[in-house]
């Protein structure tokens, strides 16, 4: 997935993105470029989950991003750094291993 | 696919770049629920508007899925969810859009970052993408493609 010089609302931090600050921060009218990799060559999984309503075959593996973000105030162009990445584990407080597949819902989940 | 088949993401993001970031936001994406937010955030894919799809079905204003994290219990509930997604790894539910059917993709990226005045920051991204067909609020059946950042 990537997208180049896509305008976006910087909020600063996700609290604030969500609403969830007391004093909320107006966002910062900012640009984004990014190319997330999922090579899809880990475990292949079928799930069907009857309590939240959705099926799907899926694929794991680990991903990666390159991006670069700016904002119209601060005048500086951060980059992600190509080493040191990792996909957090449930144990490292994340949602577990990342994936693609084929997923439906809703309608399409009967 | 319907007529309006979906486009990969990228040149048509990068053509609707003007106006997404007033379509667009994390808080209208995640906390609406009546109202049809639900894709990009942070960048704000939060609105399901196809902000990373096709031009042709950007009018399909998709339905975000009816469960989430709760902010009462901070827990991932079926239905009546304050915020309209969860977590982008296997076992979940990926797409943040309902009565979908195609192809998703979810992960959570940790790393570092540099801004060019020499500091240094860790990111920790949510990133997501659905490309398929979708009932809309209109309840017709459309192929749209979504981002959630």
């Amino acid at each position: 997935m990537s997208a180049q010089r896509v305008a976006v609302p910087d909020f600063q931090d996700f609290f604030n993105a969500v609403g969830l600050t007391s004093t909320p921060l107006p966002p910062v009218a900012s640009h984004v470029s990014f190319d997330v990799r999922w090579p899809g060559n880990g475990d292949r999984q079928k799930i069907r989950d009857e309590t939240f309503g959705f099926t799907g075959h899926y694929v794991t593996s680990a991903t990666t991003i390159s991006f670069t973000a700016s904002n119209q105030h601060a005048g500086v162009i951060y980059k992600s750094d190509p080493t040191g990445q990792y996909n957090p584990t449930p144990d490292q407080g994340g949602p577990g291993s990342p994936a693609v597949g084929l997923e439906r819902n809703g309608v399409f989940f009967r | 696919m319907g007529p309006d088949q979906p486009h990969s993401g990228a040149g048509d993001a990068a053509s609707s770049r003007d106006d997404a970031a007033t379509r667009f936001s994390r808080r209208q994406l995640l906390r609406s629920g009546a109202v049809a937010v639900g894709g990009v955030a942070g960048l704000g894919v939060l609105d399901p508007s196809p902000v990373l799809g096709s031009l042709r079905s950007r009018t399909a204003t998709p339905r975000p899925i009816p469960g989430g994290l709760s902010l009462t219990t901070f827990e991932f509930v079926p239905t009546d969810a304050d915020l309209h997604f969860f977590g982008p790894g296997i076992g979940m539910e990926m797409s943040t859009i309902t009565d979908f059917n195609g192809v998703v993709g979810g992960s959570e990226t940790r790393g570092t970052a540099h801004g060019s005045d020499g500091t240094t920051y860790s990111f920790d991204c949510d990133m997501r993408f659905m490309q398929g067909v979708y009932v809309g609020l209109d309840g017709r059946l459309h192929g749209g493609s979504f981002g959630f950042i």
